[in-house]
């Protein structure tokens, strides 16, 4: 019987997010294929209780087991960023309603909030296929828990991001055509990222003069697990004439969202950003943007994170290859304009419902 | 002097596409009106064309002149509006 490599692992995410929680897509053509760095193979797993222990049964053994629960899956994706799938990831990290417009020529710009409290706590949802021989399951109700950017040097930029799911889980994933290769990754040099804020001194460029070290910026959604109700929609899977039917969850609330965001710059003869710090200065429209080939003029393929106000939370002082470096540390304050405290923009050629 | 062309900022345009000087007005604009508490979201630029007077009088004299801008005498700092001041 053939065995097989973990490298050999295919992931597939839904182009665009479910129409309503846990409702999968059943088409090949409504997925895309997904590189990643990290290759994980999945099979879900199930909550039991026995009788193990308890008075009457005997034995500190058990005696009985019940099938209860489906467990999240939890699916890692990482890999260089690009402005195709990692882009809608970023953009499902917010959660908030999608705008697409033409920035000029065939650039298009989708734009999108943090989900506005109004809305909701329920993130937008997608659809997952991860096949790897017979670990072949397809996951409904997968949501982004975290998506992180991050660049050292002039380093390719980086993106890691945390699926979870909500047990939703098919097998085999039943999907036909599905696509035999990723879209076209078209690769975000590192030496084209744009990294800015602004503050009373004017837009302080931190690719200008001994430019910047590293830089991370992450969104954590503080996923509620667990979440059980009494009526949760249930798997069924059927093997040797059983028939067992463990509940999911018929949702993945967000929590308390964390926004994380840090630049490490050497230290030089005079220190602003520390003076900014301890006076409480107000920066504006922090910009963290790696980005890639041309589509037309100046306007290259990107995807980015705003932090429309901030303050610095702290600096420490480090070392980075024998040089002195100062890692800031930023808190993202709340935009009334945006409703949340952070936003994202892919720019490609995608003219529309790219979300 | 009445043909004299009033120099405009168009931020009615995606910034990749803005340049370097009125790329800089943008987002100090933004800087004025954000920074105020709450953000006054009336002198945002995103959208607007602006003269050159009126984006001097948004930014007031030292921002101007650090954009090279014209700056008339007499012409002051834009004051930081916060909640504490509209409840006194």
């Amino acid at each position: 019987m053939a065995t097989f490599l973990l490298n050999d692992v295919e992931l597939w995410v839904s182009k665009l997010p479910e129409t309503a929680f846990n409702t999968h897509y059943t088409a090949g053509a409504e997925f895309e294929k997904v590189r990643s760095s990290q290759p994980v193979s999945l099979m879900p797993n199930f909550d039991f209780t026995t009788d193990a222990g308890k008075p009457g049964n005997g034995s500190e053994f058990a005696t009985q087991r019940c099938l209860v629960n489906t467990q999240h899956p939890t699916i890692p994706v990482q890999d260089e960023v690009n402005a195709e799938m990692a882009g809608r990831l970023l953009l499902r990290s917010l959660g908030g309603t999608v705008t697409a417009a033409n920035v000029t020529g065939s650039a298009y710009k989708h734009t999108c909030p943090m989900l506005p409290k109004a809305s909701g706590l329920q993130l937008p949802s997608m659809t997952v296929i991860d096949k790897l021989g017979a670990a072949d399951f397809l996951y409904g109700g997968v949501v982004v828990e975290r998506f992180k950017l991050s660049q050292n040097r002039a380093d390719a930029p980086l993106f890691e991001c945390d699926l979870v799911g909500s047990g939703k889980a098919i097998t085999p994933n039943g999907v036909t055509s599905l696509p035999a290769t990723p879209s076209v990754i078209s690769c975000l040099d590192g030496n084209y990222t744009i990294l800015q804020w602004t503050d009373a001194g004017g837009a302080q460029d931190f690719t200008a003069g001994e430019g910047f070290r590293a830089w991370s910026i992450e969104i954590v959604n503080n996923s509620k697990l667990n979440d059980k109700l009494a009526g949760d929609p249930t798997n069924s899977y059927t093997y040797e004439t059983v028939t067992v039917t463990p509940p999911y969850r018929r949702r993945i609330y967000r929590g308390a969202r964390v926004v994380n965001a840090q630049i490490t710059i050497p230290l030089q003869a005079t220190k602003p950003q520390w003076e900014k710090y301890v006076i409480g200065q107000d920066i504006t429209d922090v910009i963290f943007k790696p980005r890639g080939p041309i589509i037309t003029g100046a306007v290259r393929q990107s995807l980015a994170y705003f932090i429309p106000k901030a303050k610095i939370a702290s600096i420490t002082m480090g070392e980075e290859d024998g040089d002195a470096v100062q890692t800031i540390t930023l808190e993202a304050m709340y935009d009334s304009v945006s409703l949340g405290a952070v936003t994202g923009e892919v720019v490609n050629t995608t003219t529309t419902n790219f979300k | 002097m009445a043909n004299e062309t009033v120099k405009t900022f168009d931020f009615n345009q995606d910034p990749m596409l803005m340049d370097p000087v009125t790329y800089g007005a943008y987002y100090a604009i933004r800087h004025v009106a954000l920074a105020q508490e709450p953000v006054n979201e009336s002198i945002l630029p995103d959208g607007k064309i602006m003269t050159e007077a009126q984006v001097a009088e948004l930014l007031g004299p030292t921002k101007a002149k650090g954009l090279g801008l014209t700056v008339t005498p007499g012409m002051k700092e834009p004051v930081k509006k916060s909640v504490a001041d509209k409840e006194a």
